[in-house]
């Protein structure tokens, strides 16, 4: 079984090179992308409906034993993160139009599978330079992504993009470097127990090379006071590609600071400050940001920054002392990521149905879409809901869970700030709703065309949202199985 | 002495990543990164005149730890794709703003 570890990589990398295959024929490389996500999304949904049985599985790459090989290795975690990640990939795939909602080069699809290819690889590696390197994979062909087409603002925005993402990778290096010189290995597993025994005779080292790494992830996350390449930049690309970006990117970036600041390094109370201090302060800017903003897909590039804060919020309880407050939070963390990333994608995606339609997503150019057409509306309200936090859908529960840690923990500073970052999220979809959807239609009536397919695309995510909604039960039987194995490998000195 | 031009290295970058031109961020990542590679490679302490690996048939001494060489290779790589990248985004930013060397950044909400 341990060789199927690479096949979330090694089947992207397929998809990648069949459709740069037939980059002449579009409708094929599209065929061709859904079946190869469509096998992407059942080997994840496989790793699940198995569970226990074969996970965690790992892979010493060639053999190489683990100080000096790369150990690939997907846990719960990671199988939980790959589904998910399947799920947008298979919905973005069939949603993508060239040309229409997506950008019209025959690059395009081949740069789907690599950004895929390099999130799979980011989800499943147990190398700190391996991780280094998928990052490096997902960044390039983002960047590539982003330059595809040359207007002058969206060069503007990728500018930023690029720069500060450049920056944030050098510091990882930086670390990865400094790590490496003074534990002389880059494993995981190995890297805890040695960081542990720095920390009895070094702990100020510990901490230096704790706090360098925990900001090259919060630029990648988008956490504040790094997040200014993220809403210059999402808006200007195409609604399929934009909402890849929306749901996976930023997640990937705060699964690495997870796994690497919040498991490997010994836990260490500064660093619980710092992350919670940043994670309420990207709550209340990210809805703050939002509140101003006309144009749809800008809002919601802001909403993600305070989402990432609530998900950072949480998973940083992973650092608390309290065993029960522990895996509560970290609990709510992947819950609430797994919620975040399809809802998310799915928003920018209905988006990109509207701008089809109407030919604008400025707020003022939008209006009247409810009565012409209702199912616009359905496929808006689903994940908009869903965000704002309302019961019964799935970001109430997710929301559910991170106050029942923070109230059971007794930060009561932290509830309040969720509550009125919360509170403004509902606003700003209220102002989208209104703008958009009720109100009198611009004069001359839109003429747009919504493709069948696109809507299909956004039907399976509204899809997976409901059943979130209603089943919470099912989602969270895995997160808790997930993190129970992780808690339970911490125990045994032997985690992650 | 080494420390001493990684020092400078990382100025310099940091630096020049303020200017306001094209040409001074290109330079400025280009340094930065450099600066980076070269602190890893000496954060390893390599020996001068030492084996590069252990031969062990031959029973040799100690050698340097060939790992940290292999990592500063890899990130060189990597970087060197990305400046390329950089150089090629700015050469096609300066086409849409033909005549001038200030960095010139489209303000973000403009509708296009």
């Amino acid at each position: 079984m341990s060789n199927w570890t690479f096949f979330p990589i090694a089947i992207t990398f397929l998809g990648f090179a069949l459709t740069l295959l037939v980059t002449s024929k579009p409708k094929l490389q599209k065929l061709v992308s859904i079946g190869i996500a469509s096998c992407y999304l059942s080997f994840g949904l496989y790793l699940l409906s198995q569970g226990s049985n074969i996970l965690p599985m790992s892979l010493q790459v060639a053999d190489w034993r683990a100080p000096f090989g790369i150990t690939l290795r997907i846990d719960y975690l990671s199988a939980i993160l790959l589904t998910v990640t399947g799920i947008v990939y298979l919905c973005v795939t069939v949603y993508s139009n060239l040309g229409d909602n997506a950008e019209s080069s025959a690059l395009y699809f081949p740069l789907i599978h690599i950004i895929i290819a390099g999130i799979s690889g980011a989800f499943s590696t147990q190398d700190l330079f391996n991780l280094y390197v998928w990052f490096e994979v997902i960044l390039l062909s983002s960047f590539v992504a982003l330059g595809m087409v040359q207007n002058k603002s969206r060069l503007s925005g990728a500018f930023k993009y690029i720069v500060l993402n450049i920056l944030s990778s050098m510091i990882f290096l930086l670390a990865a470097g400094l790590i490496y010189n003074v534990t002389h290995t880059l494993n995981f597993e190995l890297l805890s127990s040695h960081l542990e025994q720095l920390q009895a005779s070094h702990p100020s080292y510990v901490l230096a090379l704790n706090i360098t790494i925990f900001i090259a992830f919060a630029i990648k996350a988008g956490l504040f006071p790094f997040f200014f390449w993220l809403p210059a930049s999402y808006h200007h690309i195409s609604p399929a590609i934009s909402g890849l970006f929306a749901g996976l990117l930023t997640k990937v970036g705060l699964y690495a600071m997870f796994r690497v600041n919040f498991m490997v390094f010994p836990a260490d109370t500064y660093i619980e400050t710092i992350a919670m201090a940043l994670s309420s302060l990207s709550i209340l800017i990210g809805v703050a940001g939002a509140i101003v903003q006309t144009n749809i897909r800008r809002i919601l590039s802001f909403h993600i920054i305070s989402q990432v804060g609530y998900i950072g919020l949480a998973g940083s309880f992973l650092l608390s002392e309290n065993p029960v407050i522990r895996s509560l939070g970290f609990s709510a963390a992947l819950f609430y990521m797994v919620h975040h990333i399809i809802v998310k994608a799915n928003l920018f995606l209905v988006s990109g149905l509207l701008a089809s339609y109407a030919g604008s997503e400025r707020l003022a150019k939008l209006g009247g879409i409810m009565p012409v057409k209702p199912l616009l509306a359905f496929l808006f309200a689903v994940p908009a809901l869903s965000l704002a936090g309302i019961p019964p859908m799935s970001g109430f529960w997710a929301k559910f869970t991170v106050f029942k840690t923070t109230l059971t923990g007794d930060y009561f500073l932290l509830t309040f700030v969720m509550v009125v970052g919360g509170f403004f999220t509902v606003y700003s979809m209220t102002k989208i709703w209104l703008a958009a959807f009720w109100g009198k239609p611009p004069e001359p009536s839109p003429q747009g065309v919504v493709r069948v397919s696109a809507i299909v695309g956004c039907s399976l995510l509204s899809l997976s949202t409901l059943v979130i909604s209603l089943h919470p039960d099912l989602l969270y039987g895995h997160v808790q199985e997930a993190v129970n194995h992780l808690m339970s490998g911490v125990a045994n000195g032997k985690g992650f | 002495m080494i420390v001493l031009v990684i020092g400078i290295l990382v100025i310099l970058g940091f630096y020049f990543l303020q200017q306001k031109s094209y040409r001074g961020i290109v330079i400025g990542l280009i340094l930065l990164g450099n600066g980076i590679n070269l602190s890893i490679f000496v954060g390893s302490e390599p020996t001068v005149g030492q084996y590069a690996f252990l031969d062990v048939g031959q029973g040799t001494p100690e050698s340097n730890d060939p790992l940290p060489q292999a990592l500063v290779l890899t990130a060189i790589v990597i970087g060197f794709a990305l400046t390329g990248f950089v150089i090629a985004l700015v050469k096609s930013m300066m086409n849409l703003n033909p005549g001038s060397r200030e960095l010139v950044l489209a303000e973000e909400d403009a509708d296009e």
